[in-house]
């Protein structure tokens, strides 16, 4: 064991490099395709190398998709650890840059998944007498289905029944009978009509009181802290590229900052429209798709419906892009990365606040009215709304866990620097 | 020593193959995992050797001869060769206290 670094005891296990043949053609292309999985600098070092191991593999027959994975893998390792995502081997800037972006996106991760749950649950707290009963109630006295039946109470024979039954004094008696079963044959053909129907399925929904109004309204609250944490944490990132960056090289920033302005206008129409969404009545237009007919149509009496899904998206999406443009493109001060670490380990606190409100709304709200899962609202396209609720859930369960993680990380990272 | 092999996490097991395998000489990548798949029958995929050898050569338990071809072997260094022998000792301790406690078919169902 100790002569092993005497350079005299060195061999040369297997081919020499004399001994390879030519590469066939369609060897080097693969071998070079899967090159590219590792970053630059990495090939730079190891990249020879590895080409003649990939080279060797694979013309002896041991190229299979196996080998493609685990190159795969260990690339895309590599990658993440050179731009300082993971492992501790890149500069602690670098470090701190990649948790300031991983942050960012699971933000806006955390937020997108609200703003689904936001859209689908609407109504949910509502009182029906308020809203859906007195809409199925203005339905059911303009439908054909209750004109028949207003005529039938007032018609002849209903009334002769009616004077027949009350004539006999004796309950049992014909008369009583049949004027009772032409009433009930009357008011089940209602019942029956689609007015009818919407008219008792909006007395079965039940209004949520105490424990899960509570609930939502912290789970509203612990959002907002997020969104303002994220909000200024742009402001301040956006402002410190413009003060590093305007007069060394503005093209770089111009165009993260034309996403953030989006991002900010569409956030801005986005909130204005969820506010008009909520004023829309329960169970109407009735799919998104309606809406958007409508909408095309030149009927804007739900244009919320259409509008608000399309600003949130739009305003998460170029934030995604701008923000983390933005980060890239300019060497922030360390300052600048301890500032976002602390806003995001304020927002991280929000987060798992939101989620654990969340789940707490969803449970006292199903313990105080147990069909509001598949009945409120028809759900989504009429179905449960549980697939979509469960998906959110764990969106946001996962990604505050990643902002509570990547918070600690970055400011580890910057801590002394 | 233990720590040296904790840092190392997933590569600990190809680890300790390629610098057992080092330990008979010097070898080029591909001649390290035609070796180990002889001694020990476990196939090292090119990904995960490279993922090793980065390691080892960080941590200083190998490290490259210059060599003008494209195929660089690596060498074990003094620290890597007492790192292996102390792992391989614990190792070994481990398993032969197996074997034994396996011999004696105490609580064998």
């Amino acid at each position: 064991m100790s002569s092993i670094d005497d350079d005299a005891k060195f061999e040369m296990v297997g081919r020499t490099p004399d001994e390879t043949p030519p590469l066939d053609p369609r060897i080097a292309a693969r071998v070079s395709r899967l090159l590219r999985w590792y970053p630059s600098d990495w090939r730079e070092r190891y990249g020879e190398e590895f080409e003649e191991v990939l080279a060797s593999s694979i013309s002896d027959g041991k190229g299979s998709l196996r080998l493609s994975l685990d190159v795969a893998r260990e690339g895309v390792t590599s990658r993440l650890k050179s731009a300082g995502y993971v492992g501790r081997s890149a500069p602690v800037l670098e470090r701190a840059r990649a948790s300031v972006i991983t942050l960012f996106v699971a933000i806006l991760g955390f937020l997108s998944s609200t703003a689904v749950l936001a859209y689908y649950v609407k109504g949910w707290q509502r009182t029906p007498v308020l809203e859906s009963l007195s809409n199925a109630e203005a339905t059911l006295s303009r439908s054909t289905a209750f004109h028949t039946y207003q005529q039938t109470m007032m018609s002849p024979t209903y009334r002769r029944l009616q004077y027949l039954a009350v004539r006999s004094h004796n309950p049992n008696s014909q008369a009583w009978k049949i004027y009772y079963k032409f009433q009930t044959n009357a008011q089940t053909t209602l019942n029956k009509s689609d007015a009818g129907r919407a008219y008792h399925q909006a007395l079965s929904f039940h209004p949520a009181t105490g424990a899960p109004v509570v609930f939502n309204d912290i789970s509203h609250i612990a959002t907002i802290v997020a969104i303002g944490c994220i909000a200024i944490a742009l402001i301040f990132v956006a402002g410190a590229a413009v003060r590093i960056q305007w007069r060394v090289e503005r093209r770089r920033i111009v165009v993260p900052l034309g996403f953030l302005s989006t991002s900010a206008v569409s956030f801005v129409l986005g909130a204005a429209a969820y506010q008009a969404f909520q004023k829309i009545p329960l169970g109407q237009p009735g799919s998104e798709l309606q809406a958007l007919r409508w909408l095309l149509a030149g009927n804007f009496r739900f244009w919320p419906a259409v509008v608000f899904p399309l600003c949130a998206l739009a305003s998460i999406v170029f934030a995604v892009i701008g923000g983390v443009q933005l980060m890239r493109r300019v060497d922030f001060l360390p300052r600048t990365y301890r500032l976002q670490g602390f806003l995001a380990a304020v927002a991280a606190g929000s987060l798992c606040v939101a989620v654990i409100s969340t789940l707490l709304w969803v449970t006292t709200l199903r313990l105080e009215a147990s069909d509001f899962l598949t009945a409120k609202d028809g759900g989504v396209l009429g179905t449960s709304l549980l697939p979509v609720l469960s998906i959110v859930v764990v969106v946001m369960i996962g990604t505050s866990w990643t902002v509570v993680v990547g918070s600690a990380r970055c400011l580890r990272s910057v801590r002394g620097s | 020593m233990n720590s040296t092999f904790g840092d190392l996490g997933h590569y600990a097991g190809p680890a300790t193959l390629i610098l057992s395998s080092l330990a008979g000489g010097s070898k080029h990548g591909y001649a390290l995992t035609q070796d180990i798949e002889d001694f020990s029958g476990v196939h090292l995929q090119p990904g995960t050797l490279y993922g090793a050898i980065q390691r080892l050569e960080k941590q200083g338990l190998i490290e490259p001869l210059d060599d003008e071809s494209r195929r660089r072997p690596y060498r074990l260094t003094a620290l890597g060769a007492s790192v292996l022998q102390d792992h391989l000792k614990a190792q070994q301790q481990a398993s032969n206290v197996g074997l034994q406690r396996l011999s004696t078919g105490g609580s064998i169902a």
